[in-house]
């Protein structure tokens, strides 16, 4: 009789534990009457026990505004608010996206977190995955105000009526130079494409390696391509790109990858570059072992400080047709966006609220005093600003630009194609020819997602 | 008579509480099995006549065989596919007899055997993200022991950049694969070796065997159930490796060291073709099954 007892616990035991590995509750379950009232007991019990979020972010580095960002959200914590935040910071992009997309095919995402709007949160928006902040801007003005207008571009769809996420960072992409190496080489900063394929000659007559690309990250080259496209064919290509009237394999396009692939092939992008990720060819860069990179603004606030500030110089990216000389990539990038994915109302309100706190003017201004990057967010800056040279330059020729995109494939009617047109990028390093490039993105669209 | 009926009441109770005790006791191994083999196999079935975009909750539409139409007529997947026959030459020409030479070693009656046990299975012990890792380092074309030994020696023609240069790096990721089992592998067959008995070495000695004589007729006849083994495990292995190719390489530069595993893995996450990914694993799992079947009945037949 014993020995049945313990056998019956045993197998008690096990099926309670699968049984607690259960399904969460679907998005639409949210909000419903029936599962609002159990959770309006939660909220209304809120006085009494913490709403517990969890906020993904990539802010995991020791780059000033990543130490502001998880200092703040301590200082949040500490406010006794009854919300608490639990952070998942993630500094790599592909282990962050890896493990951000596996928690949306299982169903246990985060309540919060970082993406890049556009086309890369697309499939979540169809699948009513996040919470639409239209109505939160609207009930609450001020904090709508608190944005550029023209931040919200990525973060709308056709055919969605809403605002799905806030923005939080934004920047441009500009070239950066050593001012020695530049200087010791008698070089003047390359405005056009010509200018710097002759600098880049130079350099590597001197000895000096133009360029050192990390494109085992394929966002470097991805990033390449971006600009190549824009200072070549205008902002304009990229809507058409993305409504399929300009191909990936026509002869305009083909020609973006072929300066790509021409500066492979004369040496210009350095050694082993797919070998070399984003981090080495930033220390490369810093060690004065190569004389230029490309990056967004946020690279402003991580040098900021250290020697290789003084010894930089920033310049537009060069342009190839001089038409599109004030075009730019750039706009918002960093987004914060909010899962309602088996959640409650009450961590939908936390959430916000968190949100809310963290694209906060204050917060902002906060922030600028240790790293000056560009906002998306309008904010006035504090006495104890520091003087930021290179960022005011940026921020110049911002005022110039007439027009920036984001990322090309942001704007994409396909989820995968920034994924797709990157790894495609990443084989002009390989050896791969242009047409075979521009194939492999037109074959994949062909193939469609399923 | 009354006796007798409380006796057949008392062995048919007897019998149905055994039966609640075998259950019982088979229940949790049936949960977990049907909880964590079958369930998962039969909702990727469903899944691969999908389109889902991996959204939990999303709706999941019907489309047939369209995801296995594409799955086949994919150049990707062929190449991941390759890439597999490389993992299973490199299995079967490299691995195999390395591990039953190992195997070889610990079993004969030289000194130090104890010790070249440890060390022949230290790798096994390792995680594969540090065996990954170390290798990556010992490659990398810049300042990796690898080339830095070739430069060294004056070979500097040698020198290559082992890691994206397409095929070379599958080889290379093979070969850490094969540094990283051999001692797995020798264990199976030791195993087999030490079950061979020693009267037929005294037997052969006593015919006058040299050492190659007895492996050939000896040892290796007598090991076919450990070739058996070793066979199955590493067809359905090579078809299903991806922790260390995703830890060397993530399947790239742009696909080139993609295996079906890893191909699977970027169709769904990457980009979120999860209808697609559950295919390749439909067929994987069939391909698995399969070559097992074959690798079985070609043993068998062999005996018969």
């Amino acid at each position: 009789m014993r020995k049945k007892v313990i056998a019956l616990l045993l197998m008690g035991s096990m099926i309670l534990s699968l049984t607690a590995c259960g399904k969460p509750a679907k998005p639409n379950d949210t909000g419903n009457s029936s599962d609002s009232s159990s959770e309006g007991e939660q909220a209304g019990d809120s006085d009494k026990e913490d709403i517990t979020i969890t906020v993904a972010s990539r802010y995991g580095s020791d780059v000033p505004d990543e130490k502001f960002y998880r200092q703040k959200v301590q200082e949040f914590n500490d406010m006794d608010n009854g919300v608490k935040v639990v952070m998942d910071n993630i500094p790599t992009e592909s282990d962050y996206l890896d493990k951000l997309r596996t928690s949306f095919a299982n169903g246990d995402t985060p309540n919060v977190f970082i993406e890049y709007g556009g086309s890369r949160v697309k499939d979540y928006v169809e699948s009513d995955a996040l919470v639409n902040m239209e109505l939160y801007y609207k009930s609450d003005p001020d904090w709508y105000g608190s944005f550029y207008e023209s931040m919200f571009g990525d973060l709308q769809y056709a055919g969605y009526d809403g605002i799905w996420g806030a923005p939080f960072k934004s920047y441009t992409v500009s070239l950066y130079y050593n001012k020695d190496i530049f200087k010791q080489q008698g070089l003047t900063v390359p405005e056009s494409w010509e200018d710097l394929l002759n600098v880049c000659q130079k350099l590597k007559d001197a000895g000096v390696k133009p360029f050192q690309v990390g494109e085992k990250d394929v966002w470097r080259f991805g990033h390449l391509h971006n600009n190549i496209v824009i200072k070549s064919l205008g902002t304009e290509a990229v809507a058409k790109l993305a409504d399929r009237s300009l191909a990936y394999d026509s002869p305009e396009v083909l020609k973006t990858y072929q300066l790509i692939s021409d500066l492979v092939d004369k040496g210009y992008m350095g050694d082993d570059i797919l070998n070399t990720d984003y981090n080495t060819e930033k220390s490369t860069y810093a060690a004065g072992k190569c004389a230029m990179r490309w990056d967004g603004s946020w690279y402003v606030s991580e040098i900021y400080g250290t020697d290789i500030y003084d010894k930089t110089g920033t310049a537009p990216f060069p342009y190839i047709d001089e038409k599109y000389k004030d075009q730019a990539q750039g706009g918002a990038s960093d987004m914060w966006f909010i899962s309602k994915l088996g959640k409650s109302d009450a961590e939908i309100e936390a959430s916000v609220e968190f949100v809310k706190y963290i694209t906060s003017q204050e917060y902002t201004a906060e922030n600028n005093e240790v790293a000056s990057v560009i906002y998306p967010i309008k904010f006035t800056p504090t006495d104890k600003t520091p003087q930021n040279p290179m960022l005011d330059e940026i921020k110049g020729f911002v005022e110039n630009y007439t027009s920036m995109s984001t990322d090309i494939q942001n704007s994409d009617p396909q989820s995968f194609m920034l994924d797709t047109v990157r790894n495609a990028l990443q084989g002009l390093a390989m050896g791969n020819t242009p047409e075979q490039c521009g194939k492999e993105i037109v074959d994949r669209i062909a193939e469609g997602s399923e | 008579m009354l006796f007798k009926e409380k006796e057949r009441i008392f062995l048919r109770h007897r019998k149905v509480n055994e039966k609640i005790i075998i259950v019982t006791f088979l229940m949790p191994a049936l949960v977990l099995f049907f909880g964590l083999i079958v369930y998962p196999v039969c909702n990727t079935v469903f899944l691969s006549f999908h389109s889902w975009k991996g959204v939990y909750g999303a709706a999941k539409d019907f489309v047939g065989l369209n995801n296995y139409g594409k799955v086949l007529s994919s150049e990707s997947f062929w190449n991941a596919m390759l890439n597999s026959v490389y993992f299973m030459i490199g299995g079967f020409v490299i691995l195999m007899p390395l591990a039953f030479g190992l195997a070889l070693l610990i079993t004969s009656r030289l000194k130090g055997t104890k010790l070249m046990k440890t060390a022949f299975f230290m790798p096994v012990m390792l995680s594969t993200t540090a065996v990954a890792l170390m290798w990556v380092y010992i490659l990398n074309p810049s300042y990796g022991a690898a080339n830095t030994i070739l430069r060294a020696m004056g070979l500097d023609a040698l020198c290559r950049e082992w890691l994206s240069t397409p095929t070379l790096n599958v080889w290379c990721v093979v070969l850490v694969n094969e540094w990283m089992y051999a001692g797995y592998n020798m264990l199976i067959f030791a195993a087999g070796l030490v079950a061979i008995p020693d009267s037929l070495y005294e037997a052969a000695e006593i015919d006058g065997c040299s050492r190659w004589k007895k492996i050939r007729y000896i040892s290796i006849p007598l090991s076919k159930e450990s070739f058996k083994i070793f066979s199955v495990l590493c067809v359905t292995g090579c078809l299903k490796a991806f922790d260390l190719i995703w830890a060397m390489t993530k399947g790239g530069p742009n696909h080139t060291s993609e295996t079906p595993a890893t191909l699977l893995y970027n169709e769904a996450f990457t980009f979120k073709s999860f209808g697609k990914s559950s295919a390749i694993g439909v067929v994987l799992l069939v391909m698995g099954v399969v070559l097992s079947l074959l690798m079985n009945r070609l043993f068998k037949k062999e005996e018969i």
